[in-house]
């Protein structure tokens, strides 16, 4: 099976071939398509391009063998390395090269014309080759494509996107194969069914992980918060086991989270240990330093974010601390598995919670990880606004007919089930704008030509088209230039445009892990010197939340619904859970228990649904909305998986909360709530910068976050009065229920609990509560109780007087 | 004349009316972005920007171009309100002197049709429509006076009290830790800054260093607009 001078590269590394290894050169005679699922550290993308490497090396070609996809730039980086070395030390005739939104166009140009044998590329860059009109000649050849961290690709755009862009592939080169490599997932078939395409599901291979990780709970003396997220208590015990192992990831959440810790940690490093810090916001430079020196071996930890979550190999890293709530148990065993990149020897962890909630939490996942259970997100009907991008991008390519685009949009699992009409909608929006827009000539971006088939009115349409291809909707950014003298600084990375705007000249913030002094914003450029010690004004900014899974939300219930369980627990959280036994009650699951409370003039209700954010989002908008008629006055609300927590002008009585907590509000409120919900418009931006309708980059100016908001909310507001029915807010609303929604999930809730609330005053937050209204996020809630606390009523006095004058001139008027 | 201290009554307590001064003059702010001067029958609006989706679309940025037509559905319900006897838009009523030739043949008969009501249309000129198009009806001037106020586009050396637009001036309130935001008037004893009235329309931040030299916040009062109520501060 292994040609000779593979078995010989392998017996001189001191390797073996694994058992699925060998599957999967012979599953390339035979099969169409392969689902690889293996643990980290299992040789997982050796053995993706194995058979690519065997087929080469007996066989050499010209042109386009294999393509490989990944998820993450810096991923095709990594592998790229990790590929030269047999190719270069078995003296193979491969061609490997990367191509990227970083790759420089001398060598675009290159690859267009003279294409590698192996591509490692990215899903967008993938699509703007599939736009080239030379597509069928770089393309037509592949025998095989390679997506790397499929489970990162499913339920989500950028996942559709990749199916589209695949079933793209196919129409160019019928005869390619499709491998998929993933980390263990919770539903394989499911999986297996996205990347084999419809009705073609792609074979599974699983290799089962040998060893269990060792994940230990920190046990700490150190007191531990109610609240807050930073997980400062736990400093001492998080730089005591950085010192007891040679390499450690640390994990975190946020990258403010990232920011603060790192900066904690180096107060606390008298060793002076080589600590870095990693994440999505530094600069390009600065990442590859680190990782490099990581490389190396020079580092002996790295504060990081989910930016080093996916399979960059990093060689020898023997423990990894997830500081803060895990979020979901395949995200942390796959941050686990970053630890000792070797199949048969456990991963070392230690979970820190930042508070004791989170400890619930912590708990949640360490009884799932020991039952072997997973979480994850199904796969779901595609996004239809890519659909637009994507017939432009195929018409760029080649004029074609809508008939032959909809057959291969068929083709693509996640578009299985899409409609003719929905199709013709949005295929009329692609030709001429759909209905609303039609009568203005410069709208056009498709014409007909004689045949039938259709193509891009200009070359103007290709440009702008090309310019933005992509799923990303980005929350704007500016970058970081830390000044020395005059105007001459570096670019130390980026920030969210929301949080540049929010800063005063002479405000201090953390960013790439020192205090900074905010002077300007110049040339979309956040200006800022260096500023001497003392702790920043501006803590942070919270980049990069992530999403919970429900999953781990009604394991956290299970643990509070059982007693008998809370000694496995630390015993600060006992005693935290004991003080809410006796100040309040612990929430039970045969209802949903209310608390109310008391705070800075304003009054909050908590309900405790552990229905996940989803769900908890949308009852936050439906029930502010009723409470609204009763005259409650909501002013906002914040959601986390656990619970909602209302703000409102007045309190809650218990017949109210009966009315309120009732199976119609989704009849009566929710309607009116998605006709007007802000939600609703930042789904309709997304969508909006998607499917084409306004822009992100124009020519080589990108359009700032701001102006883009702007645009889209009026745009929103404008179609939905003069056009209601245009295609691009059905899609919108589509788009919410998706991803925003979970009303099924809601539904159930309303039903099961109706009658069956507990009302609990109190005369301040509970022990339990903190957590969730210390959650930053909140939403707001337009009408009377933003209405009242506005009103100044001193403001208003005055204002009588003069409406006097008015009721004066008037009457003199009616003379 | 058709608005009745009744419905002035309701408005106000409803919140969407609000009454101001600016030297002898007595000026009604509507939530809805217009001012009314009740002494003299007269409805000001600024910074239309008529067609400015239609002028970005030229450039490539395809939004849908119903901004015209909104504008003046808004415009339509306030005259249908006040029945004014003169209506002031106070410049850059047009996004650019080619807005009147691009725009559609409905919107142009719903603007004619709407100044057939006004018996006195006034076009103050503007930055971005220093030339009216003849074809449309109502006068057109440079500025124009009500009881000594000046009432202009920009601001004018020299004035002592003055109504301007041009700035579409914006606003930020933060109570009990939530934030609100939004279009605003924004006056002093000598200047009062219109909002701009147009769909399409962003703002500048009333702390922007141009807005704070004309109206230092000691001297500033805002009116700021929000979910259609308004809301003043000191």
């Amino acid at each position: 099976m292994l040609p000779a001078r593979f078995a010989r590269w392998f017996a001189s590394r001191g390797w073996q071939l694994r058992d699925y290894q060998h599957t999967m050169l012979s599953r390339s005679k035979t099969e169409r398509s392969t689902l690889l699922i293996a643990p980290t550290g299992a040789g997982k993308t050796l053995s993706g391009f194995l058979p690519s490497l065997t087929e080469l090396a007996e066989q050499p070609q010209e042109g386009l063998h294999t393509l490989y996809i990944s998820p993450l730039k810096a991923l095709t980086q990594d592998i790229h390395r990790n590929l030269l070395a047999p190719v270069e030390e078995m003296d193979l005739p491969i061609s490997v090269e990367t191509r990227t939104g970083d790759t420089p166009s001398h060598k675009r140009q290159r690859q267009r014309k003279r294409p590698p044998n192996l591509l490692l590329t990215t899903p967008e860059s993938l699509m703007l080759m599939l736009s080239y009109a030379d597509a069928d000649r770089i393309f037509g050849n592949v025998k095989r494509v390679i997506v790397d961290e499929v489970h990162s690709l499913v339920a989500n755009k950028r996942g559709d996107f990749t199916a589209l862009a695949l079933a793209r592939l196919q129409s160019l080169s019928p005869h390619c194969q499709r491998v998929g490599l993933s980390a263990t997932i919770a539903w394989p078939e499911l999986l297996a069914a996205w990347l084999g395409g419809t009705d073609d599901p792609a074979g599974i291979l699983q290799v089962p992980a040998t060893v269990k990780p060792v994940i230990t709970l920190l046990k700490t003396d150190a007191r531990m918060p109610f609240g807050g997220f930073m997980a400062r208590y736990a400093i001492d015990d998080i730089y005591q086991a950085i010192c007891a192992a040679a390499t450690t990831l640390v994990f975190v959440n946020t990258r403010a989270q990232a920011e603060l810790l790192f900066q904690m940690v180096w107060e606390q490093n008298k060793a002076a240990h080589p600590i870095a810090l990693y994440h999505g916001s530094l600069s390009k430079e600065q990442r590859r330093k680190t990782e490099s020196l990581m490389a190396q071996g020079a580092l002996r930890a790295i504060v990081c974010t989910s930016a080093l979550e996916l399979g960059i190999d990093w060689g020898d890293v023997d423990q990894v601390i997830q500081v803060g709530a895990p979020k979901g148990v395949s995200r942390l065993l796959q941050r686990i598995g970053r630890a000792n990149h070797r199949m048969d020897e456990p991963s070392r962890a230690l979970l820190v919670p930042a508070n004791r909630f989170e400890a619930l939490e912590c708990q949640a996942a360490l009884d799932a990880i020991e039952q072997g259970q997973l979480d994850g997100d199904k796969p779901q009907s595609g996004a239809l606004d890519i659909l637009p991008q994507f017939i432009l991008n195929c018409l760029c390519s080649a004029p074609d007919t809508a008939d032959n685009l909809y057959a291969l949009i068929l083709e693509a699992a996640p578009y299985q089930g899409t409609d003719r009409e929905t199709f013709d909608k949005l295929w009329q929006f692609t030709v001429d704008g759909g209905h609303a827009l039609r009568g203005y000539a410069r709208y056009q971006r498709l014409v007909p030509s004689d045949d039938g088939r259709f193509a891009p009115a200009d070359k103007r349409v290709i440009q702008r088209h090309r310019q933005n291809i992509g799923t990303i909707v980005e929350s704007g950014r500016l970058k970081v230039k830390r000044i020395r003298r005059g105007n001459q600084g570096k670019i130390i990375g980026e920030v969210e445009e929301y949080f540049a705007s929010q800063l005063v000249a002479g405000d201090t913030f953390l960013f790439a892990g020192e205090v900074l002094r905010f002077e300007a914003i110049r040339d979309m450029q956040v200006h800022a010197r260096a500023a001497k010690g003392g702790e920043p004004k501006i803590p942070s900014y919270a980049g990069g939340q992530l999403p919970l899974s429900t999953f781990l939300a009604d394991g956290v219930r299970h643990i509070l619904a059982t007693p008998a369980r809370w000694r496995e627990l630390p015993a600060q959280v006992q005693e935290w859970l004991s003080l809410q036994q006796d100040f309040s009650q612990i929430p039970q699951p045969g209802n949903v228990q209310v608390e109310q409370f008391p705070y800075r003039e304003a009054w909050y209700t908590l309900y405790y649904t552990f229905e996940g954010r989803k769900a908890n989002q949308t009852l936050g908008m439906l029930l502010t909305r009723r409470m609204e008629k009763y005259g409650i006055k909501p002013l906002s609300f914040s959601v986390t998986d656990y619970g909602l927590s209302v703000c409102s002008v007045n309190p809650v009585s218990p017949n109210q909360l009966d009315a309120l907590f009732q199976p119609d509000i989704l009849g009566d409120e929710l309607e009116d709530w998605m006709l007007q919900a802000p939600m609703l418009k930042r789904s309709f931006r997304q969508v909006a910068v998607v499917s084409g309708l306004t822009e992100q980059r124009y020519h080589s100016s990108q359009k700032t976050m701001k102006q883009v908001t702007f645009s889209t909310d009026l745009i929103y507001d404008t179609l939905r009065e003069h056009d209601p029915d245009h295609v691009l807010l059905a899609v919108a609303r589509a788009d919410a229920e998706r991803e925003l929604l979970d009303l099924r999930r809601l539904a159930d809730t309303l039903i099961r609990f109706v009658g069956r609330t507990r009302l609990i005053n109190l005369p301040k937050v509970s022990p339990m509560a903190i957590p969730i209204v210390l959650d930053v996020r909140s939403e707001q809630v337009k009408g009377a109780g933003a209405h009242s606390i506005m009103e100044q009523a001193d403001l208003y006095a005055e204002a009588e007087t003069m409406l006097d004058d008015v009721r004066a001139l008037l009457s003199g008027n009616h003379d | 004349m058709a608005i009745t201290t009744d419905w002035l009554n309701t408005q106000h307590s409803r919140g969407q009316l609000l009454p101001a001064k600016l030297a002898a003059l007595t000026i009604l702010l509507d939530a809805r972005g217009s001012a009314y001067l009740p002494g003299h029958d007269t409805l000001v609006v600024s910074d239309l920007h008529l067609e400015k989706a239609s002028f970005l679309h030229s450039f490539g940025n395809p939004l849908p171009q119903l901004d015209t037509l909104a504008t003046l559905d808004r415009l339509q319900k306030l005259v249908a309100d006040y029945q004014p006897a003169r209506l002031i838009c106070l410049g850059d009523s047009f996004h650019d002197k080619h807005s009147f030739a691009r725009m559609t043949e409905a919107t142009r008969d719903t603007l004619a049709s709407m100044q057939k009501k006004v018996a006195d249309w006034v076009w103050v000129q503007g930055n971005h429509d220093p030339v009216i198009p003849a074809a449309l009806g109502g006068r057109s001037c440079p500025t124009l006076t009500i009881e000594e106020v000046l009432f202009a586009h920009e601001p004018v050396a020299g004035a002592p009290h003055q109504v301007i637009g041009h700035f579409h001036p914006k606003c930020k309130r933060t109570v009990q830790r939530h934030r609100y935001r939004g279009p605003c008037f924004l006056a002093t004893p000598t200047l009062f800054i219109m909002p701009a009235f147009g769909q399409y329309t962003g703002g500048l931040d009333i702390d922007h260093e141009v807005l704070l030299a004309l109206a230092p916040p000691a001297r500033r009062r805002a009116f700021l607009l929000y979910d259609q109520r308004i809301f003043p501060s000191k």
